[in-house]
């Protein structure tokens, strides 16, 4: 391993010895030359340190960091330790390190920073603890400074290796308990009437128009009976989520933003349609990538490749990408796109998660719902409002304040749910308030009798 | 495209300390030592010197060695035809260096000797080869062109034929040979042999001349290509017509000056070539021991002067360390060493600047905000009783307490001024105000089962 020897950086206490030593060699040189000794001598001495400094660079130089990829699921305090590897028999004394993660991550324990020593042919290890959060969060890259033991000079390294935090949502059993009660008489459930379908209901007699195809022909070879299967009439068996991902969708507090409470929803719909067996599929627009199902899945499959897909959701670039890749109009256009391909041509429920936006936003929302609709499936429109979830954190006192002077917001946003359904669409105006089987209660109460 | 980085494979510090050491080594040796030559001298490229006469040898011939040392010979004449020229010489040969052009030429095949000299100082080489030519030394004279004589010389410059040259000699000298053994080749106008050959009892085929001056750089630079063809001639004769001769120009015979003795010699700019004394010159000008010591000794004398001179000494001391901290910093990456950032954690709000000014208890309350909170409350009492809530008939349908009138009361008198304006008390605050209404409306919705200040506020009534 070669390193530079301009990648040794001098620092501000070097530059006083140097001062230090050229003004002995001035004044050696016009009064007394033994002073030219002594500040020969310093550089000497400068030169000695970073001879140091260099080995000890280059040993920085094979050092390895190994920063692990962890899964969790979201509110879970997860730990991960990150190893500084030193296969060297050089010892590096002064090491300070700083390490990089997700600014969209919290910290609850260990620290970003440190002063280590890794011994030669050994390791150092740094724990850190995060509240885990849904989506894929960076931890990484880890910055490295190496000082000698003046800090005379230093040696700065990134290692940019990164290891990723995969969050999932939290689902309780008690809210899918709880989701069953509310859905009975939904489209979500079964009708256990005979119709149209693939599960199998029962038989009954032929009946003149019957479908040759639907005749049993074991039982007549038996019987001597014309008998015909019955379907067991599917109602809306299946269901596809299309969420917003945007910028607009993850401000607020602390996992409590309408994109993570969208997500928190949808996963405890998915985990009881997961039960009922049947057909799911999600589709994330965010500004700079489509990440969604290829199909839709269901039974335990199903939602397990509907998680997968959700931590995939990259939420620091959603937030601090400079150059976004699609305005929201777009993203939402290219998920609509996306969802003209994964549904069946059989009725679906679509459910998209989005929050408030100007005219042409709410224009785009109401063709899609309108040419969704047209395509024989259900639409319902899912708008958090985003004031709901940004008091949270508020202080009790604070929370009437900020409730005033966000109040013209407020309204915005209502006024925005207002001429969607005005428009004919199907909107459910959502708050943090507003737990998974209140949404979907509220979809119930909008299903004609 | 990466821009090319130059990379000093040499630190300049190491070319300049190396430099001083060579300074100083070379001073220490002394200054140098160019010999500057005069006469005949086949080194000196003046006027009287042979170096044309070698350069003009060298067109013709491979091997035309010139040498400053007879030992030289022994290396030079090893075998084939061999030729060794003298001209003019100034030291005289002594025995031993006689012996030593002897002892070399009797190696080779075919071995000759071109003796030009006016002077008797050649006449000891000619005795060691045994021959009996030998140079008078006395200058022959013509009463019309006074030592300025022509003379007939024969020579044979091919096999074949023999050539008569009619020459003008330069101070030449009368040669006295045995006529039993030598063979006179030329004649001066007055009748004095002026040219005689002869084969030694050695072997060595001997030609003497008695004039050097046919071979000197000024008369082969002159019009006159007579002595050229005569010189060439008169070589490839004693070569035996063999173009791989091996032909010495003897150039140890002549004493080189120092540039000091020859600076003495006012005439020394006729025998020796300006530009050789200009060179000279300058190689010592330039020579470290010429000025290095007395630039050091000058500035020894300037530093201690300064020393007595307070402001001058302050001043150059800060200069020269200046200078010298410049010199050994440019090299260096000098950066402020601070301690790494650390990873901030972000949380993003669409009302960001509301949520950190009521954190941080700098928000204040105006008018505006009063009758967002009247029109709020309105709103809630519209929708959950169906009347507004300055509509007389709400006492009808609430529970008739006092302090609820009273809050309406004030709730519509307040809308009303801060919509269509009106007369305010003086010490009048919609701060404090709006506060305290904030206060009673959270009451008042209270009894309404909505409120503005809870978790689930009256916005969710409002999204049904």
């Amino acid at each position: 391993m070669v390193v530079e020897v301009s990648a040794i950086e001098t620092t501000p206490r070097a530059r006083a010895f140097l001062i230090l030593s050229a003004i002995l060699i001035a004044f050696g040189v016009l009064q007394n030359y033994e002073m030219i000794s002594a500040g020969i001598a310093i550089l000497v001495f400068l030169a000695c340190v970073r001879s140091y400094m260099l080995v000890v660079a280059m040993a920085l130089e094979k050092c390895s960091v190994e920063i692990p990829a962890i899964a969790s699921v979201e509110g879970e305090r997860i730990c991960v330790e990150i190893l500084f590897k030193n296969p060297t028999l050089i010892p590096i004394a002064f090491a300070e390190v700083s390490i990089r993660y997700s600014s969209f991550l919290k910290l609850v324990e260990g620290v970003r920073a440190a002063l280590i020593a890794i011994p030669p042919r050994s390791f150092a290890a740094i724990r850190m603890c995060f509240l885990a959060r849904i989506g894929m969060h960076r931890i990484g890259p880890v910055d490295v400074v190496a000082r000698d033991l003046l800090g005379l000079y230093r040696f700065r390294k990134s290692f940019g290796s990164a290891g990723f935090l995969r969050g999932v949502p939290r689902v309780s059993e008690a809210e899918i308990r709880r989701l069953l009660l509310f859905t009975r008489s939904t489209g979500l459930t079964r009708s256990r009437r005979s119709g149209y379908g693939t599960e199998f209901f029962g038989v009954r007699e032929y009946r003149e128009g019957d479908d040759v195809r639907r005749i049993v022909w074991k039982y007549f070879a038996s019987k001597r009976r014309l008998v015909v299967k019955e379907l067991e009439l599917e109602t809306m068996n299946r269901i596809l989520f299309i969420v917003d991902g945007t910028s607009e969708m993850v401000s607020g507090p602390y996992a409590q933003t309408p994109f993570e409470h969208s997500i928190r929803t949808v996963a405890s719909i998915a985990r009881y349609l997961s039960y009922r067996g049947d057909y799911m599929g999600i589709i994330i627009a965010s500004n700079n990538e489509l990440l969604f199902m290829s199909s839709l899945d269901r039974g335990r499959k199903g939602y397990m490749r509907l998680l997968e897909t959700i931590s995939r959701y990259r939420f620091e670039e959603a937030n601090t990408s400079k150059v976004e890749k699609f305005t929201r109009r777009n993203s939402v256009l290219k998920a609509f796109e996306k969802a003209l391909e994964i549904l069946p041509r059989e009725k679906s429920i679509v459910f998209i998660f989005t929050s408030h936006g100007d005219e042409e936003y709410l224009e785009t929302l109401v063709g899609i719902a309108t040419k969704l609709s047209l395509l024989g499936n259900e639409v319902f429109l899912v708008i958090p409002i985003t004031t709901t979830f940004e008091v949270k954190g508020v202080p009790q006192w604070g929370q009437a304040i900020y409730r005033l002077k966000v109040f013209e917001r407020t309204k915005k946003e209502l006024e925005f749910v207002k001429k969607l359904r005005s428009r004919g669409a199907k909107v459910i105006a959502v708050g943090a308030e507003h737990i998974p089987q209140i949404i979907v209660s509220l979809i119930e109460s909008m299903k004609p009798s | 495209m990466n821009k090319l980085k130059t990379v000093a494979a040499v630190a300049i510090s190491t070319i300049l300390a190396l430099l001083a050491i060579g300074l100083i080594a070379v001073a220490e040796k002394g200054p140098s030592q160019i010999q500057i030559f005069v006469g005949a001298s086949p080194f000196n490229t003046g006027l009287i010197g042979t170096f044309k006469f070698v350069e003009m040898l060298r067109t013709r011939y491979s091997m035309v060695y010139v040498i400053s040392s007879l030992s030289e010979l022994r290396k030079i004449f090893t075998s084939g035809t061999c030729l060794f020229i003298a001209v003019s010489p100034e030291v005289g040969y002594s025995k031993s260096d006689a012996e030593t052009v002897g002892d070399a030429l009797s190696k080779c095949k075919y071995a000759s000797i071109l003796v030009a000299d006016e002077s008797t100082t050649s006449n000891a080489l000619l005795e060691t080869l045994e021959t009996s030519i030998r140079v008078n030394g006395k200058i022959i004279i013509d009463a019309v062109n006074g030592p300025y004589i022509y003379a007939y010389i024969s020579i044979q410059p091919n096999a074949s034929t023999r050539k008569v040259y009619y020459l003008q000699l330069d101070i030449a000298s009368q040669l006295k040979l045995d006529f039993s053994k030598a063979k006179p080749v030329g004649y001066a106008d007055t009748g004095d042999v002026v040219a005689a050959e002869e084969l030694s009892p050695l072997g060595v085929h001997v030609f003497v001349l008695g004039d050097g001056s046919i071979f000197l750089n000024q008369v082969l630079e002159s019009n006159k290509t007579v002595y050229k063809d005569f010189a060439l001639d008169l070589v490839n004769y004693l070569c035996r017509y063999d173009g791989g001769c091996k032909i010495v120009v003897d150039g140890s015979r002549y004493p080189g000056y120092s540039l000091d003795k020859a600076l003495e010699n006012k005439n020394m700019l006729v025998y020796a070539d300006p530009i050789a004394f200009a060179a000279a010159f300058a190689a010592r000008l330039l020579h470290p021991s010429t000025w290095l010591l007395p630039a050091i000794e000058f500035l020894n004398s300037f530093f201690k002067n300064i020393a007595s001179m307070y402001n001058l000494f302050i001043a150059i001391l800060v200069a020269l360390s200046g200078s010298i901290y410049i010199f050994l910093e440019h090299r260096m990456v000098i950066v402020d060493d601070r301690r790494l950032d650390e990873q901030r954690e972000v949380e993003v709000f669409a009302t960001g600047d509301v949520r950190e000014a009521i954190l941080k208890g700098k928000i204040k309350l105006g008018k505006q905000d009063f009758l967002n909170l009247f029109t709020i409350v309105n709103t809630v009492t519209q929708l959950v009783y169906g009347v507004e809530l300055c509509n007389p008939r709400l006492f009808e349908l609430i529970p008739s307490r006092e302090y609820v009138k009273r809050y309406v009361n004030r709730m519509c008198k307040l809308r009303k001024k801060a919509s269509e304006g009106g007369f305010l008390p003086i010490v009048f605050s919609w701060s404090r105000t709006t506060a305290k209404m904030v206060r009673e409306s959270e009451e008042f919705l209270s009894l309404l089962g909505q409120s503005i200040a809870g978790e689930k506020g009256f916005e969710y009534l409002l999204m049904r």
